[in-house]
């Protein structure tokens, strides 16, 4: 049994995401793999998996009932946090502190993935803002970053799932009825629609019959390339009349990851 | 859940009704101690209330999430705790407990599912089964686990991997 994980290897992934968990990483090794999870669909079902198991595995005791005034506890707490929460949400200053948390996470995250894959070219294309990184796994990403650096929106594409699901982080203001909208270009055909990027929250599309239904569709759309537009509120009406593009590159793998000493 | 999303209490309530025991259980077998195993649930619920839309059915069960927020709630509570002495980890102790819930969860009954796996537990050799006991439930890394067994490093990896393959090779056939 080697001594490490290489987060390249989907059976190294498989028992790396065991271990994370059963708890059994250090906090370096842990930190490696969080990396990979916060942007790899499969790797979370992996996660999820691994914890149902141990769940039924390791869960040797009995049910055990619950003092009666516990639930009035627990109620009477979340009185009192809806009172509080309905203050907070109305700031405009938390939302804001939230996004830029999750910003630099995600910030964190893509550092500390990229250095093995290319350390010696420059990651982002300087013309736009892109992570660049040739792949072949079936889980693929493609951060967008905004004018000052920070992640835009994640994408993530899960062949397994056959669909894209977009993480809003922090994108620039639009101009009043301008949506940014997101297109796949495989085989140098017509640009194909992912939808517009929301402004907020997460969205996930189905890739849809165009792409599954050609002869190794999994291959060509981690060949292909991601292209971002800036439309009218209603996206373009087709991928031949989209409108300027802001930012494009291809995908890059969630497993093409670092190796975590074990 | 997604009515617990939109803070629909009843909802929670039944969630709740649904899986106390168990996930008391669970933050018994780790804190070993009732009144932090009452606060662990309490806290563990108020996330659960306030986390329900990052819930997703297509990566989990409810019952695996609910089960994982408890685990690290439980976690979180038994590293605050530790400097007070609380984890005593006696057979006494846990005999103590198993006691009481026996006498009181006759209305509660194990699936068959879960006594299935719990004879791929026994199969597993006694260092493996260690290692994954007290990681899980202990939340301790490699070098602690190592540290607590006074073991090699490289055994305790090799065990922690081994007891995992292994349970979950004897869970595929079983269930």
């Amino acid at each position: 049994m080697s001594d490490t994980y290489n987060l390249s290897q989907l059976e190294d992934i498989d028992l790396a995401a065991g271990e994370y968990a059963l708890g059994s990483l250090d906090a370096e090794q842990k930190a490696q793999f969080e990396a990979l999870l916060a942007v790899s669909h499969d790797t979370q079902v992996k996660v999820a998996a691994w914890q149902e198991l141990l769940q039924q595995g390791l869960h040797d005791f009995k049910p055990m009932p619950t003092p009666k005034e516990l639930w009035p506890r627990i109620a009477e707490q979340l009185g009192h946090q809806s009172t509080w929460h309905h203050w907070i949400n109305n700031l405009k200053l938390w939302q804001g502190l939230s996004a830029s948390a999750l910003a630099l996470s995600l910030v964190l995250t893509v550092t500390i993935i990229a250095p093995p894959w290319n350390s010696s070219t420059s990651l982002r294309e300087s013309t736009s803002n892109l992570v660049s990184v040739p792949n072949t796994s079936p889980d693929l990403n493609y951060v967008m970053y905004n004018t000052n650096n920070d992640p835009a929106w994640i994408v993530n594409a899960s062949m397994t799932q056959q669909q894209v699901s977009i993480d809003t982080i922090a994108p620039d203001s639009m101009e009043e009825g301008k949506v940014c909208e997101l297109w796949l270009i495989v085989d140098l055909g017509e640009p194909i629609s992912l939808g517009v990027l929301p402004k907020q929250g997460r969205m996930k599309v189905a890739f849809n019959s165009r792409i599954t239904s050609l002869p190794n569709w999994q291959q060509l759309v981690q060949q292909g390339k991601l292209v971002i537009s800036v439309e009218g509120s209603e996206g373009a009406s087709s991928g031949y009349n989209m409108g300027p593009v802001i930012a494009e590159g291809p995908w890059v793998s969630a497993m093409t990851g670092p190796t975590i000493g074990i | 859940m997604a009515q617990i999303a939109h803070h629909h209490e009843p909802s929670l309530k039944h969630l709740y009704q649904l899986t106390n025991a168990n996930l008391f259980a669970l933050a018994l077998r780790i804190l070993k101690q009732r009144d932090l195993a009452e606060d662990c649930l309490q806290l563990a619920f108020v996330k659960v209330w306030h986390n329900s839309k990052q819930f997703d059915a297509a990566k989990a069960k409810p019952i695996t999430w609910l089960n994982a927020i408890v685990r690290n709630q439980a976690l979180d509570l038994l590293r605050k705790n530790k400097h007070q002495k609380m984890h005593d980890s006696s057979d006494e102790t846990l005999g103590q407990l198993a006691d009481q819930g026996a006498s009181q969860e006759q209305q509660v009954s194990q699936s068959q599912e879960q006594q299935a796996s719990h004879r791929c537990l026994a199969t597993l050799k006694e260092n493996q089964r260690q290692c994954l006991q007290l990681a899980y439930f202990e939340g301790l890394a490699h070098p602690q686990v190592a540290a607590q067994l006074n073991l090699p490093l490289g055994s305790v990896k090799t065990w922690i991997r081994r007891g995992l393959l292994g349970l979950r090779e004897c869970l595929t056939h079983i269930i």
